[in-house]
């Protein structure tokens, strides 16, 4: 009885939790269309926003300029313009903005209780662009390499507290994925098909390329068979899809197909850059890097003739001094142009006509990079620094002149070249390439980008630095290495040479040790002579003006330092006097000659190169032309000189090394000058170099053959160019300078017969003697590559 | 006596369970409360999703709303019609469109119009309708327009 009565209670009780049972899953049925439904639109609506956000710092990385209407918009989630290359606040724009769109949400669905957030993850898109990539931080772009992405990635999380629905969670992607096959797949006389291949969020095929999104292809744009460095935009003839986010595109016009020396893979070199209907864009190069090699053409053997001192002639013999096979001097500081051109000093370097050098991505500076060989093979390219600058070609009055004007925000985008009426416009990537022994006879240079958006530039360490501190009368270009140097820019802003003399507005260059210990004046150039005082001062009329230092980037990165060389440059059309009983002493005046100077201060060399451009605005005359004057304190000595031309008067011969102690130079021969106990003597047929230096220590000017040219003209003309030593006392002691005269006598200049004569480079020298007396060869070794006739060429690998 | 109080309650318990079956089965059998109420609004409101995710998906809250809001277009006529075109005839339908407003750091939706077939005698005859709330981040072009978050609120409904 009991038994019955339990189970029908049992039965009972069964019954009733099935039909609350019931009930619940109708209540469920009912409320799981509106969970289902509007999880669906929020889902799909967090993904339009991670869209949305990629669109903006995509599109504002690639042209700001160009998609404005939707990058300014987002200036009040601090995106700026001033910030379009800076993806970290593109990211922070993007995580307010999804800040903004969350309260939207909980706004929005405020009846069902919504909770949402998202969760920034790792997201491996390695399988999708071929290498290993990440997107570690919301959002990511690699871009510029045949196989490009934008790709935005987070993990959604959402409960519906009202629908009693909790702990949703949706990994969400917004992201395009952009192939581009290197090779053509066939080419005409006028253009050219292509295949490519576009995906979509997590990799889906993207069909929608000509109906929703669009594609651009640029080409390299070329002018007299040359490419310039900039790029065009193609004529795109035909679109087709293929299925799979395959596309054939065929472009005009056809351009050339290069190789890959490193890989051997060919490639037509294009730029293309799609768009997705949601604005997401990617930007992809049919290439990844350029690769060219550097060749010297210094020689390994160095002719001269001695001299034969009891009868002051050269000696007939030719002798030859064989360079040591160790030449750690020999390092090229080489420009590569944006417009692809190649400079060394003030030259533009001769290239293999059969090297084609395809344009830089159109990128930010920032994201470039450049790996160079130390043994001419592959096996030791390494990074190694880069330094970018701005350059400019002027009409400087009567000529054509480059001249360097500051160096970039590296943040902004590479520009190939401007034209501005009469001024044009590069940009430089300057980089060091070492011949460390005489055997390497070519270097590989390969310049490469950083494919990620969130690239910074490359703060490399250097021994140069630049300090200006007027309170402390300092205005010094430091070279913190062995032999360190310190350069003293004197000039208007730093009239007082330290423990030397107030040049009141004279520009000039003061030589110090790094002890601060002065050396002496530098004098670029100088003319005239003035009676003052009860004394006969001589140089008088000197360029007057200030230098401009070029040290540090600017924008964003001002803080970063030049790695590899500071300029200063002086740009004056007034002289004046240093001499202060001299009426044009701190009164400057024109009418005399114009000044251009290019003072570049190198990393990790030994040398410092003066370009120096000169124009005469009228015709004067005075007594003696100095091309420059460099005091050596008394340190010195001995010193010696090269000829430059053959003078049957005197009997010497082109290329005669004379070597002299300061000491005994009044024993022995010389051509002009005194030979006082203070002695100014000068010696005829001023070549190539000039050196002083003692036991430990040597200094030397290197000039061009242009520097030579000039002197040849002045002696054709007869006024007597010289090369000149002096063993005077100054306000530092004795001092020793080495000095060249384009005149000296009495001499008249007529602008238009000297003017095109007066561009030349010097280059200050550096080095350790290897014994007293042979001192001299030591900067023989290292001269030649300052030479136009050896200098450096490029060539296909 | 002792044998009737048993068979009582035996009656009792055959009667309390030939109850509770006839009411269990009635449960399971039956079909729910206004069966066709739930059928028909759970239709309506995948109706207004799938109308609301057409047209974000054919970019019409760009080309209409948003483009008509820059140029002073009217769009609210344009996407009256649209809507008329693309709903089945017998619905009837009320649309509130806001712009989600960011200002000062707080989100205020901003009425930027309301389109309807509805006239004011038919809401009182509004029978099985369903609401609907959408939200849309604007991401197709023109770019003036990427970014701006749209929040819909959709009634559709039949007359009675």
């Amino acid at each position: 009885m009991l038994i019955i009565t339990a189970l029908m209670i049992a039965i009972i009780l069964m019954g009733i939790i099935v039909s609350v049972h019931e009930s619940q899953m109708l209540f469920l049925k009912t409320r799981s269309l509106v969970v289902r439904e509007v999880v669906g639109a929020i889902t799909a609506d967090f993904q339009r926003a991670l869209a949305v956000t990629l669109a903006v710092a995509t599109r504002g990385y690639y042209n700001y300029s160009r998609f404005r209407d939707l990058c300014a918009k987002f200036g009040g989630f601090g995106y700026t313009a001033i910030e379009k290359h800076n993806f970290t606040v593109a990211r922070l724009m993007a995580l307010t903005y999804l800040q903004y769109w969350r309260e939207t949400i909980v706004k929005a669905y405020a009846n069902y209780g919504v909770q949402v957030d998202f969760e920034i993850e790792r997201l491996n898109i390695s399988e999708l662009i071929g290498r290993r990539r990440y997107v570690y931080n919301l959002s990511a772009g690699y871009w510029y390499y045949p196989s490009s992405a934008s790709v935005a990635y987070a993990r959604l999380k959402l409960n519906l507290t009202s629908a009693g629905f909790y702990g949703w969670e949706s990994p969400v992607f917004a992201g395009i994925y952009l192939t581009v096959q290197p090779e053509p797949v066939s080419v005409t006389d006028d253009n050219m098909t292509i295949r490519i291949n576009v995906r979509i969020d997590s990799g889906d095929p993207y069909p929608y390329l000509l109906t929703k999104g669009w594609i651009e292809v640029y080409y390299p744009e070329e002018r007299n068979d040359q490419w310039t460095g900039a790029w065009k935009k193609g004529d795109i003839k035909d679109v087709t899809y293929e299925g799979y986010g395959n596309y054939s595109v065929t472009v005009s016009p056809a351009v050339r197909i290069l190789t890959d020396p490193l890989s051997g893979q060919q490639y037509v070199p294009l730029l293309v850059v799609v768009s997705d209907h949601r604005g997401i864009l990617v930007e992809a190069l049919t290439y990844n890097k350029i690769v060219f090699k550097i060749r010297k053409n210094t020689p390994d053997t160095l002719n001269y003739h001695p001299e034969n001192l009891n009868k002051c002639k050269s000696r007939n013999r030719v002798d030859s001094i064989n360079r040591p096979s160790e030449t750690p001097y020999e390092i090229y500081t080489i420009d590569f142009s944006s417009d692809l051109r190649l400079f060394w000093l003030d030259m533009e370097l001769s290239k293999d006509p059969t090297l084609a050098i395809p344009p830089l991505p159109f990128m930010p500076i920032k994201q470039l990079r450049v790996n160079i060989s130390y043994d001419g093979t592959i096996d030791t390219l390494r990074e190694r620094p880069l330094q970018v600058e701005n350059w400019t070609k002027i009409f400087w009055y009567d000529r054509e002149v480059w001249v360097p004007y500051g160096m970039p925000d590296p943040t902004i985008d590479i520009r190939p070249y401007i034209q501005l009426g009469n001024k044009y416009f590069a940009t430089r990537f300057v980089f060091q390439v070492p011949f460390p022994r005489l055997d390497i006879s070519e270097q590989w240079v390969v310049f490469w980008w950083n494919d990620s958006l969130d690239a910074v530039p490359r703060v490399w360490p250097t021994n140069i630095n630049y300090t200006y501190d007027p309170y402390n009368d300092i205005k010094d270009i430091i070279v913190n290495s062995s032999p360190g140097i310190r350069i003293e820019l004197i000039d208007t802003e730093h009239t007082t040479m330290r423990d030397y003399v107030n040049y009141n507005g004279v520009a000039a260059i003061g030589l110090r040790s790094l002890s601060d210990e002065a050396f002496g004046p530098w004098n670029i150039h100088s003319f005239g002579d003035v009676y003052c005082g009860g004394h006969h001062y001589l140089g008088r009329f000197r360029p007057y003006g200030k230098w401009v230092v070029l040290a540090n980037y600017t924008g964003r990165y001002s803080w970063l330092r030049a790695p590899i060389r500071i300029f200063a440059v002086l740009n004056t059309s007034l002289v004046a006097s240093v001499y202060d009983c001299d009426r044009y002493y701190g009164n400057p005046r024109g009418g005399y000659y114009s000044t251009l100077s290019i003072l570049s201060v190198v990393n990790g060399t030994s040398y410092i190169p003066l370009i120096v451009h000169i124009y005469w605005q009228h015709s004067r005359s005075d007594y003696s032309y100095w091309l420059y004057s460099m005091m050596g304190a008394g340190k010195p000595q001995k010193f010696a000189y090269i000829t430059g031309w053959k003078s049957s008067y005197y009997n010497y011969l082109e290329n005669t090394v004379r070597v002299r102690s300061y000491s005994s130079v009044c024993n022995k021969c010389y051509e002009r000058g005194s030979c006082y106990s203070c002695y100014h003597v000068g010696y005829i047929a001023p070549g190539l170099w000039y050196a002083h230096w003692n036991s430990t220590v040597g200094r030397g000017v290197v000039v061009n053959e242009n520097f030579v040219s000039l002197l040849k003209w002045s002696k054709n003309h007869n006024f007597n160019p010289a090369f000149y030593v002096t063993r005077c006392g100054g306000p530092t002691g004795i001092q020793n300078s080495l000095e060249v005269k384009f005149a000296d006598d009495d001499v008249t200049i007529y602008p238009d017969e000297i003017n095109s004569l007066l561009d030349y480079w010097i280059v200050l020298t550096m080095f350790t003697p290897h014994n007293l007396n042979e001192g001299w060869q030591d900067l023989y070794y290292q001269a030649p590559m300052f030479w136009r006739g050896y200098a450096p060429e490029i060539v296909k690998p | 006596m002792n044998k009737r109080g048993q068979t009582r309650i035996i009656e009792l318990l055959l009667a309390t369970v030939i109850l509770a079956a006839a009411v269990v089965f009635s449960l399971f059998f039956a079909r729910p409360m206004r069966s066709i109420y739930v059928r028909e609004t759970s239709t309506l409101r995948r109706l207004a999703y799938n109308v609301l995710n057409n047209y974000a998906m054919s970019g019409v809250f760009e080309n209409i709303i948003l483009h008509g809001n820059l140029t002073g277009r009217p769009w609210q006529n344009e996407m009256a019609t649209f809507m008329s075109m693309t709903l089945p005839p017998e619905i009837l339908y009320y649309l509130e469109v806001y712009h989600a407003v960011l200002r000062n750091g707080t989100v205020t939706l901003r009425l930027l119009g309301t389109i309807t077939n509805i006239s004011d005698n038919q809401f009182t005859s509004l029978i099985e309708s369903e609401s609907i709330t959408y939200t849309y981040v604007s991401t197709g072009e023109p770019d003036k327009t990427r970014g701006i978050i749209l929040v819909f609120h959709l009634v559709l409904g039949f007359s009675g």
